[in-house]
């Protein structure tokens, strides 16, 4: 079975066309990493696979299922910024989110519980448990939201831009645990702008500028002829700049 | 000093509105709370001036004055979300038309078929003249909102932090969002014959606000929320009585007197380490 199967999407709002004709697919247990500038569709497609969205046409399914079909399965992290940071909880308050279906009512998120804990110490936040998420560094931010898709135990893991804004140390442990995740049967699906982390981890690339430029392995995809459909002409000679220097590391 | 405190609760009047007072101020300071973390301060606004109309309506055609209030009230954030997403506007801007609209609408229909209401009441409240059938509304209302707010309050949390989070993961986010628009239009409405329609706004934003600069976690919140409430009404209704001012006005004052004190001295204490 195909972890995720989207069969010619488009999506539109009013006058404007947020995706058109997409099709891509992956099987189970795989690192998808969603690149494009701006405003190209990387959002507004994690949200369909989501269930948050409804295609105008065109067919996507998640294991097998619709998506708004298969809640108990995908977890869908925002980007950091969607939250307010300064809400006063914990960071295994947040992380018990993930949990909260299989709570019972007048239970609080704060009460032990072996889910909560593993996560945590999957990403390296046990120590900082409860401490308030305001406390958190950026990096430690987004590993505490990972913890809580963890935490939820689905199968597909839908991340909005990750890593964007994250130093280098962060960003390399963000990747190892997901890399982590992989190994243990979850696809992965990431937005970013960054296309060096990309060409190293991740098993598929989507190229997109609203219509999908190109899909499949890294090194197949990122090609500068693709590139510069995706971004245009003038920003391509800098990140291949980048390209270079990670070959070059290898 | 006891005397001072002892000799307004020796009128009934007092008492009635002293403890009616109270629970409209616990009641929007639990939800303040939601208020001030979800940034719908300006929706506590419009929601507020929004159940005029409904007012207006329900004193016209001879019903009670609360469901009117109620309907206009959850109609409202409902007609806001509408004109943000179909005239494309951003959300402050549909707040504004729908908000002074509503009011507009209100005051129109109010002085065409009753021009012998006291608009200035319904503004601005009269803790003085509170009736036993103000208080037994008031007690209803916080009833429902701590028994509603303490059996959901995680799922209420994880909604006002991450909503889209919150969908995904399988919380019926559209309940618990219209649950605390309910709440938050009940709230309002016990609190007119109080503080009036325009100084509740204070209850729902400044006690939130107050607590938030306190507050570890969000229990803590809560009650520092409520503590903020309590004491900015019980001060607010002394002051009032003894110096024959506008009680909801005191009330409102005395509130954001304690936001700007407890404001100040966070900040000299990180300041001073």
């Amino acid at each position: 079975m195909k972890a995720i199967e989207i069969r010619n999407v488009t999506l539109r709002y009013d006058a404007v066309t947020a995706l058109e004709d997409v099709s891509l697919e992956s099987p189970v247990g795989k690192m998808i990493a969603l690149i494009g500038p701006n405003g190209s569709g990387k959002t507004s497609l994690l949200k369909l696979l989501a269930g948050l969205l409804k295609p105008t046409s065109g067919t996507l399914k998640v294991l097998g299922r619709e998506p708004s079909k298969a809640r108990g399965l995908i977890s869908y992290t925002p980007q950091r910024e969607e939250v307010y940071w300064d809400y006063p909880i914990t960071v295994r308050e947040l992380v018990a989110m993930g949990a909260i279906r299989r709570r019972g009512l007048f239970r609080w998120l704060n009460a032990k519980d072996s889910a909560v804990s593993e996560a945590l110490k999957l990403v390296g936040l046990e120590e900082l448990a409860d401490r308030r998420i305001s406390d958190l560094s950026g990096g430690q931010q987004q590993r505490a939201f990972l913890a809580r898709a963890i935490c939820q135990g689905g199968e597909i893991y839908l991340l909005d831009e990750p890593i964007s804004g994250l130093d280098a140390p962060s960003e390399a442990k963000l990747l190892e645990i997901l890399d982590s995740l992989r190994e243990r049967g979850k696809t992965i699906v990431v937005s970013t702008h960054d296309i060096s982390a990309t060409l190293e981890l991740f098993d598929y690339v989507a190229l997109m500028k609203s219509r999908l430029i190109a899909y499949g392995p890294p090194g197949e995809v990122l090609t500068s002829e693709n590139l510069a459909k995706t971004y245009g002409e003038s920003i391509v000679a800098l990140h291949l700049d980048d390209i270079k220097r990670i070959a070059g590391w290898r | 000093m006891i005397d001072l405190l002892a000799e307004p609760l020796s009128y009934e009047f007092m008492r009635t509105s002293l403890i009616t007072t109270l629970i409209v101020a616990v009641t929007c300071s639990v939800l303040s709370s939601f208020v001030v973390l979800r940034g719908w301060a300006l929706l506590g606004d419009a929601i507020s001036h929004s159940v005029l109309p409904g007012i207006a309506i329900a004193l016209a055609l001879d019903f009670p004055y609360f469901i009117g209030a109620l309907l206009a009230g959850v109609g409202s954030s409902v007609l806001i979300g509408l004109v943000e997403s179909k005239a494309r506007v951003r959300n402050d801007t549909a707040i504004g038309v729908v908000m002074t609209g509503a009011f507009s609408a209100g005051l129109v229909i109010i002085s065409t078929i009753r021009p012998t209401v006291d608009i200035f009441h319904l503004l601005f409240g009269n803790p003085m003249s509170i009736s036993i059938q103000d208080f037994y509304l008031a007690a209803t209302v916080g009833a429902v909102t701590l028994l509603l707010v303490g059996s959901i309050l995680k799922e209420i949390v994880a909604y006002t932090f991450d909503p889209v989070f919150s969908k995904v993961v399988g919380v019926r986010t559209g309940l618990i969002h219209y649950i605390l628009m309910i709440l938050l239009s009940l709230a309002i409405v016990s609190a007119l014959s109080t503080v009036g329609i325009i100084l509740v706004v204070t209850l729902l934003v400044t006690p939130g606000a107050t607590a938030q600069l306190v507050a570890k976690n969000i229990t803590g919140m809560l009650s520092a929320s409520v503590a903020v409430g309590a004491a900015s009404v019980v001060t607010g209704l002394y002051l009032s009585y003894y110096l024959s001012i506008s009680s909801g006005g005191a009330i409102a004052t005395v509130a954001t007197l304690i936001f700007f004190a407890v404001m100040i001295w966070t900040n000299l204490r990180r300041l001073l380490g």
